[in-house]
């Protein structure tokens, strides 16, 4: 496409908006000089006036009030819709990338020493529950049975749970043990 | 801006990006009618040109952080409602069963405001408009997208062909290119209608 057509240059023109007097008369001269150009011209501004006058979709009247409420909508947070993390960015500065992270590791550090002492504390009062179970029928029956080892006994806590199974649990216990004897 | 002059639109902006519904109105109300001339003439229906042309403004006022004062307001709003088309016309290739239905929708889209209007001229000057609105529509459907988006910023738009240039993401001389290739082929494929005059109404002629 030569820019230095005159003809060209009118057609940049009117591909875009209507030529003033004076670009018309200019180009009126090209065209004079030009055999053949003047057909080409005249479709041109004819495809012009077609496109020109096509017509236009009209705007539905609530169309501006509609983008307003899809931009409530969709755009501004309903105040329901607030979470933890919300409020968090309410602060007005962004959370750094990491923070998930160590929000998770917290939850962590704080969730397995509660399970390992609930597991540890429940082992113990199967423990407890086993010797018991063990010494009634050896103290009853006379039986030399082969009773847990004496260090679990070193645990306070075993025989403190004793007592959830019978409140004589560390008497019998105590004789259990004597009727065995070493 | 690129030449010197101050934009309107850029100011209205600014105050949008500090959550100025005022200003986006205005804003609203200044563009809808170009922005729906051009969603309409890319899908050719009315309904889902109306979505679309509310979204390009819902994303305005949602990425108004994006928009650069550099560049003009128009630019920018061109170019989103340009990427919402054509991701429309690519979403309507992989389901072609889409468009068939859009097809319908846009007659009937058409039905009641043939009926509503009671300066319209006489069934028989209508059904010439209406055929060569058809004609004039199905000629630009058969261009190719960025073609086809040429002639309408061309014509619809207040845009210089630096702005189209930038809203079609291509330079000057290839925008023109695409102007002049699309023009070629509208003017072959409506040689027989361009002398008919079927525009003209009554009061305008």
């Amino acid at each position: 496409m030569k820019e230095s057509n005159p003809i060209q240059s009118a057609l940049d023109i009117v591909w875009r908006r209507p030529l003033t007097p004076v670009e018309t008369d200019r180009l009126r001269e090209s065209l004079a000089a030009t055999a053949g150009s003047r057909d080409a011209w005249e479709e041109e501004q004819l495809l012009s006036a077609l496109l020109e006058r096509w017509p236009e979709p009209r705007v539905p009247d609530r169309f501006t009030l509609d983008v307003l409420e899809a931009v409530e909508r969709k755009v501004v947070p309903e105040p329901r819709r607030l979470s933890w993390w919300t409020w968090l960015r309410w602060s007005g500065r962004p959370l750094p990338s990491w923070a998930p992270g160590v929000a998770v590791a917290a939850a962590l550090l704080v969730a397995l020493p509660a399970v390992w002492l609930y597991r540890h504390a429940d082992e113990r009062t199967r423990l407890a529950a086993s010797v018991i179970r063990i010494a009634q029928p050896v103290h009853q029956v006379g039986l030399a049975v082969q009773l847990p080892g004496v260090e679990i006994f070193r645990d306070f806590e075993v025989i403190d749970r004793m007592r959830q199974f019978s409140a004589l649990a560390d008497e019998e216990l105590l004789a259990s043990l004597e009727f065995s004897g070493p | 801006m690129a030449d010197g002059t101050p934009d309107p639109d850029g100011a209205l902006m600014r105050r949008v990006k500090r959550g100025d519904r005022e200003a986006f109105t205005a804003l609203v109300d200044k563009y809808r009618q170009p922005i729906l001339n051009l969603t309409y003439r890319m899908v050719g229906d009315l309904s889902e040109a109306e979505d679309l042309a509310q979204t390009t403004f819902v994303q305005v006022y949602r990425f108004a952080d994006r928009y650069r004062e550099d560049a003009r307001f128009s630019t920018w709003l061109y170019t989103i409602a340009r990427n919402l088309c054509l991701n429309e016309i690519r979403r309507r290739q992989r389901h072609p069963a889409d468009s068939l239905e859009s097809v319908r929708d846009r007659d009937d889209d058409r039905a009641p405001q043939q009926q509503a209007d009671p300066r319209s001229p006489s069934p028989p000057d209508e059904l010439l408009r209406t055929e060569l609105e058809g004609k004039v529509q199905e000629a630009l459907d058969a261009l190719p997208p960025n073609q086809k988006l040429a002639v309408l910023l061309c014509r619809d738009g207040d845009l210089s062909y630096e702005d189209i240039g930038k809203i079609l993401g291509c330079s000057v001389s290839a925008t023109k290119s695409l102007i002049h290739r699309g023009r070629e082929t509208l003017k072959k494929r409506l040689k027989p209608y361009l002398r008919t005059g079927a525009w003209d109404t009554p009061e305008t002629q």
